[in-house]
């Protein structure tokens, strides 16, 4: 659903991030949702008024119960209650959990080099499909 | 456009809409097809991309109310929801025609699985299917191409079916198997739901509406139907209203009028044309229209593997289906039965029918992505008829007009179903040698009922051929008039109904009833 133009604050532009990037944390691999700057495309997409309104209700429900569990807003908790305070936010509000998972899900699974760690090898119509699809994989 | 004025209107050019569009203009009837969505080039529009997956799946606004809220997938574009399919087309099963006679749940339908029998194969035969008929159908059948090599994932979902005494086999499917009717084999590159672009997947769009456009058809993309227009002098239906691309709404005028716009939109469409001779909704003196609204319970089960499984070569869905429970049987918890299908999706569609995990669990289930397989738990869901489609009272579309509301609560045999469908999932896969058994995400898959088809017109929309029980130049073809939703997949039966209400219409035409 498309809304009026809306600016997201700092303190939601953090929080946005914090909980984008425990969807799909750093580790050795690479750096996770923040490789692919997906908190700050997803603003952008809020600014655009892309599913704004569940946007700001879910970020605002996420400052609260960080603040109220934690004694401060999300991007202040550490990684491991960063992962608590989202099964929080999935429980008090799925559907913007579902959309957010969705969205940082899509952001990153659209990057090349994602794919080329995850061994997806992408478009294959143009160069004849997957010859060797019932043969034992390697 | 070329003319206001034809012999027949249909609304919707997916799989029935093109169906019974080449099958009346080859028999010289001036048909005009109306499609919401727009026409796409595969090869062009949709190449390999997920995004463009997006372009050809129904995104305007519509709500999701009920306990459950149910949100089945549907398509938009000249080739409908078949432009997105994963192609899979078994049989329905004598038993479920006969649901409440057989078990005492849902209702008989008031057609047989005799009456549809050459109509399934005229369909198999002109759509192109590939595979085999099974162990368990409802009839040894032969399909017009023979079945698609299993992939590498499916041999492995095979397998563990094997070592549960189960009978695997290589469904019917509607991606060609080798060349067939102008269209080439299979690729198997792996991206059937973003759009075929080879034409290897039957389509509406590069199938019957292709034959029926050569046959004098005319099909008009971004004509979005809002009305269809009702005389109250006659008791018939004069055609209908269309808004096009540049918002004008004009008429377009028919002397019958086939509704085949899926069973959200088809009834969303009857109850915007209330009137005073239906003030509930065109052709729903019963108050039956939109109500008993089926979808399919079905369950995502991943297993990950050792080694590579690789599964995104080869055709999406359907390299591999298990039947061996889908037949009734009193000795179950539960009514009716289910199917296991083989179901590996590009890497978002992974990822987003995995659940509602995250965090280092997620990424690493990402990670395993080429060594995952998945199985597809797909249940039977029975007719509620307080799972409906109304007008929503607050959410309009970009038009202005009231957006589909969609209420769904799974009832209780569908729940315990599913169940028993994603249990045996899990089995199989643990013992095709899956080191790490996952189930994903429960949702429903496909919308049917909403215009359901039956005998009395106290207690159903249409008849036995698709035919209003009201409106006598009215009819629906798609899968609105399933009675209950059987456990298999849909569109072969809808398409097989349709080609049956085709003749219908043929033969009114011919004894002069429209």
């Amino acid at each position: 659903m498309v809304n009026d133009r809306i600016a997201l604050t700092a303190n939601q532009l953090a929080t946005l991030a914090t909980l984008a990037n425990g969807i799909i944390p750093a580790d050795e691999t690479d750096a996770g949702a923040a490789s692919v700057n997906a908190a700050q495309r997803l603003a952008e997409k809020i600014q655009a008024g892309v599913n704004a309104k569940l946007y700001l209700a879910g970020l605002e429900r996420a400052d609260r119960l960080a603040n109220q569990r934690y004694g401060g807003p999300p991007a202040t908790i550490p990684p491991a209650q960063v992962h608590d305070l989202l099964a929080a936010v999935r429980d008090a509000l799925p559907a913007f959990f579902k959309q957010l998972r969705i969205d940082v899900s899509a952001l990153y699974l659209s990057d090349p080099a994602v794919w080329q760690r995850i061994g997806f090898p992408g478009p294959s119509s143009q160069t004849g499909g997957h010859p060797d699809f019932d043969q034992p994989q390697k | 456009m070329a003319s206001n004025s034809y012999d027949v209107v249909i609304v919707g050019a997916g799989a029935c809409g093109g169906l019974v569009a080449a099958e009346l203009a080859r028999r010289g009837f001036s048909v005009c097809v109306l499609e919401a969505g727009r026409r796409f080039d595969p090869a062009t529009d949709l190449s390999n991309s997920e995004a463009n997956g997006g372009k050809i799946i129904w995104s305007e606004p519509r709500v999701y109310a009920g306990r459950d809220a149910v949100v089945p997938k549907t398509g938009v574009g000249v080739g409908g929801g078949t432009l997105a399919w994963l192609g899979v087309m078994p049989r329905f099963h004598h038993a479920d025609f006969r649901t409440h006679s057989t078990e005492g749940v849902g209702v008989d339908w008031p057609i047989s699985y005799e009456d549809l029998r050459p109509y399934y194969h005229k369909v198999e035969t002109e759509f192109g299917v590939a595979g085999e008929c099974g162990p368990f159908a409802p009839e040894s059948y032969e399909l017009p191409m023979p079945p698609h090599p299993m992939n590498w994932h499916a041999q492995l979902l095979a397998k563990g079916a094997r070592a549960l005494g189960a009978h695997p086999f290589a469904p019917p499917i509607a991606i060609n198997s080798v060349p067939y009717d102008g269209r080439p084999a299979c690729i198997y590159c792996g991206w059937c739901g973003s759009g075929c672009t080879t034409g290897a997947k039957a389509t509406a769009s590069q199938t019957c509406l292709a034959k029926a456009e050569r046959a004098g058809a005319v099909v008009i993309s971004q004509a979005f139907v809002n009305r269809v227009n009702y005389d109250a002098a006659t008791g018939r239906v004069t055609g209908v209203n269309v808004i096009d691309v540049d918002q004008r709404e004009r008429p377009v005028s028919a002397r019958c009028v086939v509704l085949s716009a899926h069973a959200i939109e088809t009834p969303r469409l009857l109850l915007m044309s209330a009137c005073g001779a239906y003030p509930q909704g065109l052709a729903n003196s019963s108050g039956q229209v939109g109500r008993n609204l089926m979808s399919h319970p079905t369950w995502q089960v991943f297993g990950t593997f050792d080694q590579p499984v690789n599964a995104f070569k080869g055709m999406q869905m359907g390299h591999v289906m298990v039947q061996d429970y889908y037949a009734p049987n009193p000795r179950n918890a539960y009514r009716r039965g289910f199917v296991l299908i083989s179901y590996m999706m590009t890497p978002i569609t992974f990822a987003n029918l995995s659940g509602s995990f995250y965090g280092p669990e997620f990424k690493q289930f990402l990670t395993d992505y080429s060594y995952t397989a998945a199985w597809w738990a797909h249940a039977e869901g029975l007719p509620d008829e307080d799972n409906r489609v109304t007008l929503d009272p607050e959410v309009n579309d970009a038009r202005g007009l009231p957006a589909a509301r969609l209420t769904y609560s799974w009832t209780g045999n569908d729940v315990a179903l599913a169940a028993a469908a994603r249990d045996k999932a899990c089995e199989m896969m643990s013992a095709s040698g899956a080191r790490k058994v996952r189930v994903g995400l429960n949702y429903g898959a496909h919308a049917m009922g909403t215009c359901r088809m039956g005998r009395d017109p106290a207690t159903s929309v249409v008849n036995d051929l698709g035919q209003s029980h009201d409106v006598p130049n009215l009819f629906v073809c798609d899968t609105s008039v399933f009675v209950t939703s059987a456990g298999v997949n849909p569109t072969l039966t809808a398409m097989a109904l349709a080609s049956r209400t085709a003749d219908h219409v043929a033969e009114l035409a011919r004894t002069g009833e429209w």
